[in-house]
């Protein structure tokens, strides 16, 4: 093993395996940063061109590619409220009331040391516990799986803010508008006109609900102060801070690891989980939601601990997690590779490579994302009325590139107008979000779990992973009931 | 930019002449600009590979013009095929296309596009399906499998992507074979993608599928699953033992198979289609094409096959299976 | 008795919910044959979802009466009058979202260069902020410019060129 690993090592430390993990982070952070350009079209756009690189190289361009753009999506949701990548859109709710207050600089560098602690987090587990982690993985069947979407689905409770009835009705409208277009037996729901056969994307969902409607505010009720650019003072992040965050961040990387393991969960549910986590635990809960540290640092350990952990299904197993990890199953293949046990046998150098590569990946992240960033940063100086209107277009632009389609701008623009009349309302857009993101794996695997057991309810009750999340669940759910009927009794009894 | 532009003015000029002049110079000329390809489906697919593979193979051929994939996925691969039976029949909007192209109109009587509004420009290769079950089962041969779900009468269970899809047509074309009841005798649990297929079996979580080969081969050979049957016209030369549909006797598998094909528009220009013949001949015998298609487990057909007459037999074939199984009356 | 916010929000959600339930999902979710019948429909869960959100809106509905009550002997303003004081407010959010449909049915005909150009100078009027006149004039005129040279470059993203350009055989303009 040792001598493998040098020899891999000695493999890897070449100028342009290290030149094309610099260029691909800094692209990726670049790519994920601007809104509407997600992760998976820059390395959709990088595949030609590992066609003619040796594997490795290939394979560690399209790591630090994905690597970067997660970590690139927290910078514009610190900065203007809209997430580069679906992962980031947590990182909006504490990010951008930090921003507004003047703190986006210690925002981003909150973002970016959590991300790249998670990250190498993620790149550790990757080296020692793949094979683990995969066997555990493909014992998570539709059974476990709906229970793990059920436990998912209390976050609702942890980020509804104010009023728990309004979070419930958000994350109902998350849940039905998830069910538009086609069902997993392939029947349409509200499929209106042929465009909705599709569905609606996450993307101009998620950036219609939080961008859109501070523009349409803007415009509106034309505040006094749209001329004033966002303060920017407070810039560093202190020892203290970090280390009060700390538990957070290791907590959100093995939360990243575990959920990025278990192929089809994603990063946007780990990082929503992680910061239900570090809510729940927290002595100071109510901040969070209005400018909490430790908010930003559980989101974006969590999904750049994803990162790394996608990897192990894709290696360990030959199967692929989400479309990034399909592109480079694909990358693979190219060069005669293919991922899987075999690969261990047949490829251990190549293997023991792209690990050691991988692990550096951190390092660069760090540097890339410290440089980027704080060009980014000087976009709070831009007056609101010059930059709102400018995101929207931005916006459109990066969408319409995604899916070449009209129809995605139309969602982007409604989607505006009803988190604008949500907003007038009082009702949270995060519940919304997870909903969204959750529902159809939550139905899907509840479907399929009732069609593999003929009806029987027993189904989900076979595994100690099924009990274990459904006890999580009831425990949650009786918490949060006991807190709110607890609210409710003091509130009558102030206003008696 | 600018250039982009004024290619694309230039193109659309040439376009306006080529109505009063007739072709001969613009044989030469075709194509002026990168030729774009669209991929029904997601990247990292198989079919997005047999794209990319095709338009780096195919540059060197078009006078070093590129041929520019974009993926636009959706509706089963309705959407980008709706796109380009759309677009200008100019030679610049093409499409890369699969068995669902001719399937999902055979199933959907309201389909967006009809399997004939194209331009069939050629059939570009055969993709085997395989029939497998975890290495862990009891289950040795096709003959087995079948015994098994006579005995639990619709309790066992094959992962696909939906009942009307490439992969759900592949068992009720064999249970169908087998005188069962396509839809009832074995349940159907709907998955998405081939990773996600392909976990199923291996976490034992249901007990047999039969999809496309690039996403089986690694678990076959890492002797975690077990091939039962291969759904090709010929063996896979790195499955030697494991006999195909047809050898099995199984008429209707017997002619199913995943397959990639290359359209255009309705009515495409001559030239365009004259540029394009001879360009396909050439990738068909071209070393880098022949060994990508090898490293996806697909087999090349280039030239084999009349293109029309393939896709419509094709077509049948499933509008038939569709009526037989009861999906359209 | 004055409506108050949490009455309107009861009320819209509990609307909403009752369209789903009631209308949408049994005109719009079709239940094909072919799935067998111990396995959930397609209808199953949205009706799940209809019914939970139809409850919620009405517990958001009763719960904000009391509330309401008290209120209503200090204000004595009608929904009218309500309207009435933020009618404002109320025309340019029309006039936005009027703007916003225009733009998705001026795609395919202006083409998008010139729809995203119209609809950026749309809003720079309609933020009512004119400090920075020679800022908005160039990043109209070059924003989205550049965002279409980008995105058509590096992406090769197909943006729609517009029938009008394209049947006058004007893009030659550019």
């Amino acid at each position: 093993m040792w001598t493998d690993l040098l020899y891999a090592f000695d493999a890897v430390a070449t100028l342009p395996n290290f030149l094309a993990m610099a260029a691909g982070i800094w692209a990726g952070v670049i790519i994920g940063a601007i809104p509407g350009m997600t992760g998976t079209m820059a390395v959709t756009l990088a595949l030609p061109f590992t066609f003619y690189m040796p594997p490795v190289t290939s394979i560690l361009l399209l790591v630090a590619l994905y690597k970067g753009s997660t970590y690139g999506g927290s910078i514009s949701a610190i900065l203007i409220k809209t997430p580069g990548t679906a992962s980031a859109a947590c990182t909006v709710l504490d990010g951008y009331p930090l921003a507004q207050q003047g703190k986006g600089g210690k925002a981003l560098n909150m973002a970016l040391v959590s991300s790249c602690i998670g990250d190498f987090i993620s790149n550790i587990s990757l080296f020692f516990l793949a094979l683990p982690l995969a066997l555990f993985a493909l014992r998570v069947g539709p059974p476990e799986y709906f229970m793990l979407m059920a436990f998912s689905l209390t976050i609702v409770a942890s980020i509804s803010g104010k009023s728990l009835l309004l979070g419930i009705v958000s994350g109902c409208l998350g849940l039905l508008l998830a069910t538009v277009g086609e069902d997993m037996y392939g029947s349409f729901r509200f499929a209106v006109s042929e465009d909705m056969k599709n569905g609606l994307g996450v993307v101009p969902v998620l950036i219609g609900l939080f961008a859109l409607p501070e523009l349409i505010r803007l415009v509106v009720f034309r505040p006094e102060d749209t001329s004033i650019a966002m303060k920017l003072g407070d810039n560093r992040l202190t020892l203290s801070e970090f280390r009060h965050s700390l538990k957070s961040i290791l907590r959100g990387s093995v939360i990243g690891v575990i959920l990025g393991a278990i192929p089809g969960i994603g990063p946007s549910t780990a990082a929503f989980f992680s910061y239900s986590e570090a809510r729940r635990t927290s002595k100071t809960p109510e901040k969070f939601g209005e400018g909490e540290l430790e908010g930003i640092a559980a989101a974006e350990s969590a999904n750049n601990g994803c990162c790394g952990a996608t990897m192990i299904p894709l290696l360990a197993l030959g199967i692929p997690g989400d479309v990034i990890t399909g592109v480079m199953l694909g990358a693979f293949m190219i060069h005669g590779m293919t991922p899987g046990p075999m690969l261990f046998q047949n490829n251990l150098g190549d293997v023991y490579a792209l690990f050691i590569g991988i692990l550096f990946s951190s390092v660069f992240l760090f540097f890339a994302g410290k440089m980027t960033a704080g060009a980014f940063s000087k976009i709070s100086r831009i007056p609101q009325h010059l930059l709102l209107p400018c995101i929207l277009i931005l916006c459109v632009f990066g969408i319409y590139s995604i899916g070449s389609s009209s129809f995605d701008v139309a969602v982007l623009l409604v989607m505006g107008v009803v988190g604008f009349g949500m907003m007038l309302l009082n009702i949270p857009a995060a519940p919304f979000l997870i909903a969204f993101i959750i529902g159809p794996m939550f139905e899907d695997n509840m479907r399929r779990s009732l069609a593999i057991s003929r009806g029987d309810l027993g189904v989900f009750f076979q595994s100690w992973i099924s009990w274990g999340f459904f006890l999580l669940t009831v425990l949650f759910v009786a918490l949060t009931i006991r807190r709110e009927w607890q609210k409710w009794r003091t509130k009558s009894r102030t206003t008696a | 930019m600018f250039r982009h532009l004024k290619k694309a003015a230039f193109g659309a000029a040439a376009l306006l002449a080529a109505t009063a002049v007739v072709s001969g110079a613009q044989a030469q000329s075709y194509p002026e600009k990168p030729v774009t390809l669209i991929i029904p489906y997601g990247a990292g697919g198989a079919s997005d590979l047999a794209g990319r593979a095709l338009a780096e193979t195919a540059r060197p051929y078009l006078g070093d013009q590129p041929v520019v994939v974009v993926n636009q996925p959706g509706n089963s691969g309705m959407t980008g095929a709706r796109v380009v039976s759309e677009s200008d029949a100019d030679g610049y909007t093409l499409l890369l296309s699969r068995v669902g192209m001719a399937l999902y109109p055979a199933v959907y009587a309201d389909s967006p596009v009809g399997w004939d509004a194209y331009s069939f420009l050629g059939i570009l290769e055969v993709t085997p399906m395989i029939l497998a079950v975890n290495a862990d089962s009891d289950i040795k041969s096709v003959d087995d499998l079948l015994t098994k779900i006579r005995e639990n009468q619709g309790r066992m269970t094959y992962a696909a992507s939906g009942p009307t899809a490439i992969d759900g047509f592949t068992v009720q074309a064999l249970l169908s074979d087998a005188g069962l009841d396509p839809l009832s005798a074995a349940t159907l649990i709907p998955y998405e993608g081939g990773g996600q297929l392909a976990s199923a079996v291996l976490g034992g979580h249901v007990d047999f599928l039969a999809i496309a080969s690039a996403s089986l081969m690694p678990h076959i050979e890492a002797g975690k699953m077990r091939a039962l049957m291969v759904y090709a016209p010929k063996r896979m030369p790195n499955l030697p033992d494991v006999p195909t549909a047809k050898e099995l006797g199984y008429e209707l598998a017997g002619q199913v198979s995943g397959w990639s094909g290359f359209y255009g528009p309705k009515n495409l220009p001559a030239d365009v289609r004259a540029k394009w013949t001879e360009v396909l001949g050439k990738v068909a015998v071209d070393e880098q094409w022949l060994s990508l298609a090898e490293k996806r487990g697909a087999v090349s057909v280039i030239g084999e096959d009349e293109p029309n007459a393939y896709v419509e037999s094709q077509f049948k074939l499933y509008n038939d299976m569709a009526k037989k199984f009861g999906y359209i009356q | 008795m004055m409506p108050n916010r949490d009455f309107i929000t009861g009320l819209i959600v509990s609307a909403f919910f009752a369209l789903t339930l009631f209308v949408l999902i049994p005109v719009y979710v079709k239940v094909p044959s072919f799935i067998p019948g111990f396995a959930p429909p397609p209808n199953m869960w949205p009706r799940v979802i209809a019914v939970t959100g139809l409850f919620m809106g009405l517990v958001a509905l009763i719960l904000s009466i009391p509330a309401m009550r008290q209120q209503s002997s200090d204000h004595i303003t009608g929904l009218g009058a309500y309207l009435h004081r933020h009618r404002v407010m109320i025309v340019r959010f029309a006039i936005l979202s009027v703007g916003f449909i225009a733009f998705v049915y001026a795609l395919p005909v202006l083409g998008f260069l010139v729809s995203s150009t119209l609809l950026l100078g749309f809003l720079f009027l309609m933020t009512g902020n004119y400090s920075n006149r020679v800022w908005v004039l160039v990043l109209t005129a070059l924003f989205p410019f550049l965002l279409y040279t980008i995105f058509a470059q590096i992406a090769h993203t197909r943006f729609p060129a517009g029938k009008l350009f394209s049947a006058a055989g004007l893009t030659s303009l550019f």
